[in-house]
């Protein structure tokens, strides 16, 4: 990278923004290169936190490498879990019932909304609206309620089995989740008062970042940070899968591509993803939850690339087959370790609070990003 | 000689001393009152489990900062390490040796009253009528407003030496971007104040109260486009959010006090709500008429005069600090570069042109 | 089960059985199988204009396959990308399988995907332990950390690379560990001893 004759013939300062800092999001490590506050380079060092989740899968079964995708991706666990079984029932032709496949749905656009909340949380906190954050966490807290009451669990939840769920809806769920989602518009109209058109919120976001699609499409962006640099690009809506194509609901895409878009393609997805769940409570069949699964699953020889559009992106599921009770290889394509790779791009000219911001709206989770 | 002792060093020292506490009791449970309102605009509680209601957190909290480790990086600038939080905060507490809390007759009866049992009555009546011992002020000068705006300014001194002594990068940022902002608002703070002072025709903060008493009008009445500058400057002066750009934790990690911890990290962060209170009384000084009630003029509010001025006072002072933390609970930080932008390209043209036309009207009319 | 022998349970089992060369002996009792594309309209179009090229086309579970050599893996990635007519501009990712025990044990796989055709193709590589994989770094930029992540964990070594380095793991690190010789439980103890300063990891 080329370094600018700086003023006054000053050094150029190089800081480690992480693996230990507040607001990268985990144990991502930036290497700045600063011109007084502009960047003039910035680095990612990533690996912190890499568990060989991949090499792990390898040497389990089908089944029990579930659990070590709640953890890649642990805000979007329900997702991650999702995208496998997907792939994995695919393989083996499993049959999944109808009910089961609502109230997956469902139950993932939850985890978007949580997802999404978490984001919008930690994003204006870094960029110093302390308020909003628990605004966000009351719904989250919600939300993962939710999740305990179906899953047993709020964060890493083992969503869902091969074949459908782990147990039908308990008692009180449809209420608790229709009472949610009929607060849910009013709540975030309250984050939208507090930021949307709050000057300081708009000169911190407004033109910050700004990548053209065909450029977001280069450097293989997908989800929110697509969407928001006008590229209309959704796994649901492109290829759809499990039964995502019954569902009305439509794509949020931004103007700009800048901080201030993906930050409102998001909100917009909450509304979308409430939308669906709307639809899933209205039209949810009656019928069994657990679908026909063999007890230790061997698909056949084969392979099968399951992409699902996680909150943070393209979500994708490579598995190899080689007719052994554990799969030949999982290859996860992780939404985020690809948009991460972007924000060498993003915060070239900008400021050190802009790298704060930045890494906020590329909504990365350090856990999958190095699995 | 009695009374010169009397009126330039006893009743002085008794007053600083009451100052001094209460004013630090006052930070104290600033913090408290910081923290349980941020906490309710938040949907939370707030500190719930020492004393009723969080009510002895402060005490609990400085306990533990002077029982904490106190650490010098060993690659830091010892000198200037250790004397930088005390630099920052003792301008704070200085500036409150000219700002006025009540009128200057306010402690003539208790000076008649305790005086009396040990002089004889022509040395306590004329203790009880020199204002600077009876005065609610520690002392009154006649370049009072210059004083406050030339010694809150050292504060920052405190925050670019404790960043720059700290020999490490975050905190180095932290120095520089206050050092930036300092000059990019203290031009237009000055500006702001100079519309008071040519409506009051005065520098001395006493006075100012005085001549907004004699007017029937309180200044922000006045000069409210100088008020809202001083306001806004004054908050990029405590380094508050929205302008808490030198420490802001979530960028530089806390800048400036990134390396420091227990005791004198207390001073810095006990400095912050110093200064908010030093900018509030200010305000309230110049602007809001200081001790003076509400609407003095209109008779059927005269029980408002039931409360004392010291009391009028501190309610201003108090609204202010709520206005302080509830802003603090509601907006994001902005950018160094912004804050810059706004304060040469905004503030400082306002400012200016609200000098010229106070000036001109001034001239034309009066 | 013992965790020690799996690693070898998997290679074995692996060896034989090659998603990439159908008709291999092995039964199949269910579910869906590999079926060749020949009425494919990018296949035959591929074929046309690479002609031996092209090793293979399949699809399984309605996925495209197309198994390309490698010595033409960069001029097929260029068409792919270039023409207008598939206009493949998103890559979507890239990674390898290992096969060991064949004489070119890693397959480099390609995800391509068109924003236009809303097409999703797969293209497949073999490649030898020492044969260098031409980098489409300069086709899509994504490649550029997903190539690193494939050097980092299997060694593949990318000709044309802008910054070839280890990125998950410690750039002094010995080993790939997605190789199907790296045992689970295999670690470069030197480099904990030397970094974390712990002896020796619990086995």
């Amino acid at each position: 990278m080329e370094e600018e004759a700086t003023i006054l013939d000053s050094k150029v300062l190089e800081v480690n923004m992480g693996p230990q800092h507040p607001s990268t999001h985990g144990v991502l490590r930036v290497k700045l290169k600063l011109d007084g506050e502009r960047v003039l380079d910035a680095e990612c060092i990533i690996g912190y936190l890499h568990r060989g989740v991949e090499k792990i899968s390898e040497n389990r079964s089908y089944i029990k490498c579930v659990p070590y995708y709640d953890r890649t991706d642990y805000i979007a666990a329900v997702s991650n879990v999702y995208g496998y079984l997907l792939g994995v029932e695919k393989l083996m032709g499993i049959e999944v019932p109808k009910r089961a496949q609502y109230i997956r749905i469902m139950m993932t656009e939850f985890n978007r909304i949580s997802s999404h909340l978490l984001w919008l949380a930690t994003h204006a906190l870094d960029i110093g609206a302390m308020t909003i954050f628990l605004y966000c966490f009351r719904e989250r807290e919600e939300i993962l309620k939710l999740f305990e009451a179906l899953f047993g669990a709020r964060l890493t939840t083992h969503a869902f089995r091969l074949g459908g769920l782990w147990k039908d809806l308990p008692p009180g769920f449809e209420q608790a989740a229709r009472k949610f989602i009929d607060d849910f518009p009013y709540r975030v109209d309250e984050y939208e008062q507090i930021l949307t058109k709050n000057r300081i919120w708009l000169d911190r976001t407004k033109g910050v970042g700004v990548i053209s699609g065909e450029e977001a499409i280069e450097w293989g962006m997908s989800g929110p940070p697509l969407r928001g640099s006008t590229v209309a690009y959704d796994v649901r809506k492109a290829r759809p899968y499990g039964g995502y194509e019954e569902f009305d609901f439509d794509i949020a895409v931004g103007e700009n591509g800048d901080t201030y878009d993906r930050y409102l393609v998001r909100l917009q997805e909450m509304h979308q993803s409430r939308r669906i769940i709307q639809q899933v409570l209205d039209r949810l069949p009656e019928g069994s939850v657990h679908g026909k699964a063999p007890r230790i699953p061997k698909p056949p020889v084969g392979e099968y690339y399951s992409g699902i559009e996680s909150p943070r992106g393209e979500l994708g599921y490579y598995i190899v087959s080689d007719g052994s009770p554990q799969p030949f290889r999982v290859r996860i394509r992780p939404p985020t370790f690809v948009n991460l790779q972007t924000l060498r791009r993003l915060v070239k000219g900008h400021l050190v609070a802009d790298v704060v911001a930045l890494i906020g709206t590329l909504d990365i989770v350090l856990g999958e990003i190095d699995r | 000689m009695t009374e010169t002792l009397l009126v330039y060093a006893i009743i002085p020292f008794i007053k600083i001393a009451v100052i001094v506490l209460i004013l630090s009791g006052a930070i104290a449970y600033l913090t408290l009152f910081e923290r349980k309102l941020v906490a309710h605009i938040q949907v939370r509680l707030g500190p719930m489990r020492v004393g009723w209601h969080g009510l002895l957190q402060p005490i609990a909290d400085g306990l533990k900062f002077i029982l904490k480790e106190d650490i010098i990086p060993s690659k830091a600038d010892a000198l200037v390490f250790t004397i930088a939080p005390a630099i920052s905060l003792i301008p704070a507490f200085v500036v409150f040796s000219v700002v006025p809390f009540g009128p200057p007759e306010m402690f003539e009866g208790l000076l008649r009253w305790s005086l009396g049992w040990f002089f004889d009555s022509a040395t306590v009546e004329s203790v009880a009528q020199n204002t600077l011992a009876s005065g609610g002020f520690i002392t009154d000068i006649n370049i009072a407003v210059l004083f406050v705006l030339s010694v809150s300014s050292v504060g920052i001194l405190g925050i670019i030496l404790g960043g720059w002594a700290s020999n490490s990068k975050y905190p180095l940022l932290g120095a520089l971007r206050s050092s930036a902002q300092m000059v990019s608002y203290e031009v237009a703070l000055g500006f702001s104040i100079i519309g008071v002072l040519l409506v009051a025709g005065s520098l001395s903060l006493v006075e100012i109260v005085q001549n907004q008493e004699k007017a029937h009008l309180w200044y922000v009445f006045v000069q409210p486009v100088a008020f809202a500058l001083f306001f806004i400057c004054g908050m990029a002066e405590t380094n508050r959010l929205p302008f808490d750009l030198p420490e802001a934790e979530t960028e530089l990690v806390g800048g400036f006090h990134t390396e420091y911890s227990g005791f004198r990290f207390s001073l810095y962060f006990l400095a912050e709500y110093a200064n908010m209170i030093t900018i509030s009384a200010v305000a309230v000084t110049l602007f809001w008429g200081g001790w003076l009630r509400p609407f003095p003029n209109v008779s059927w509010l005269a029980f408002l005069g039931l409360i004392p001025p010291v009391l009028w006072f501190l309610i201003k002072v108090f609204l202010f600090l709520y206005i302080f933390i509830w802003v603090r609970g509601t907006l994001p930080r902005f950018r160094f570069d912004q804050l810059m932008r706004y304060g040469w390209k905004v503030f400082l043209p306002v400012a200016l042109g609200n000098v010229i036309v106070s000036a001109g009207v001034l001239l034309a009319f009066l | 089960m013992s965790e020690e022998s799996k690693p070898e349970e998997v290679q074995k089992s692996a060896a034989p059985s090659k998603p990439a060369r159908p008709g291999r002996p092995r039964p199949i009792k269910r579910g869906p199988s590999y079926e060749d594309l020949d009425d494919d309209l990018l296949f035959r179009k591929l074929k046309e204009k690479f002609t031996d090229g092209i090793v293979s086309g399949q699809s399984f579970l309605d996925q495209p396959i197309y198994t390309v050599s490698l010595n033409c893996l960069y001029d097929v990635m260029i068409y792919l990308k270039d023409s207008p007519e598939w206009d493949f501009d998103y890559l979507v990712d890239v990674t390898a399988l290992d096969y060991l025990g064949d004489e070119k044990r890693f397959v480099v796989v390609y995800h391509l995907y068109s924003h236009k055709n809303r097409s999703l193709i797969r293209i497949k590589a073999r490649a030898g332990e020492e044969e260098l994989v031409p980098s489409v770094t300069s086709l899509w930029r994504t490649a550029n950390w997903l190539e690193r992540e494939v050097y980092d964990l299997f060694g593949i070594e990318f000709s044309g690379h802008p910054d070839l380095r280890r990125i998950l793991l410690p750039e002094d690190w010995h080993g790939h560990p997605l190789r199907k010789d790296y045992d689970i439980k295999l670690q470069d103890q030197a480099w904990i001893k030397q970094h974390l300063r712990i002896r020796k990891t619990p086995m």
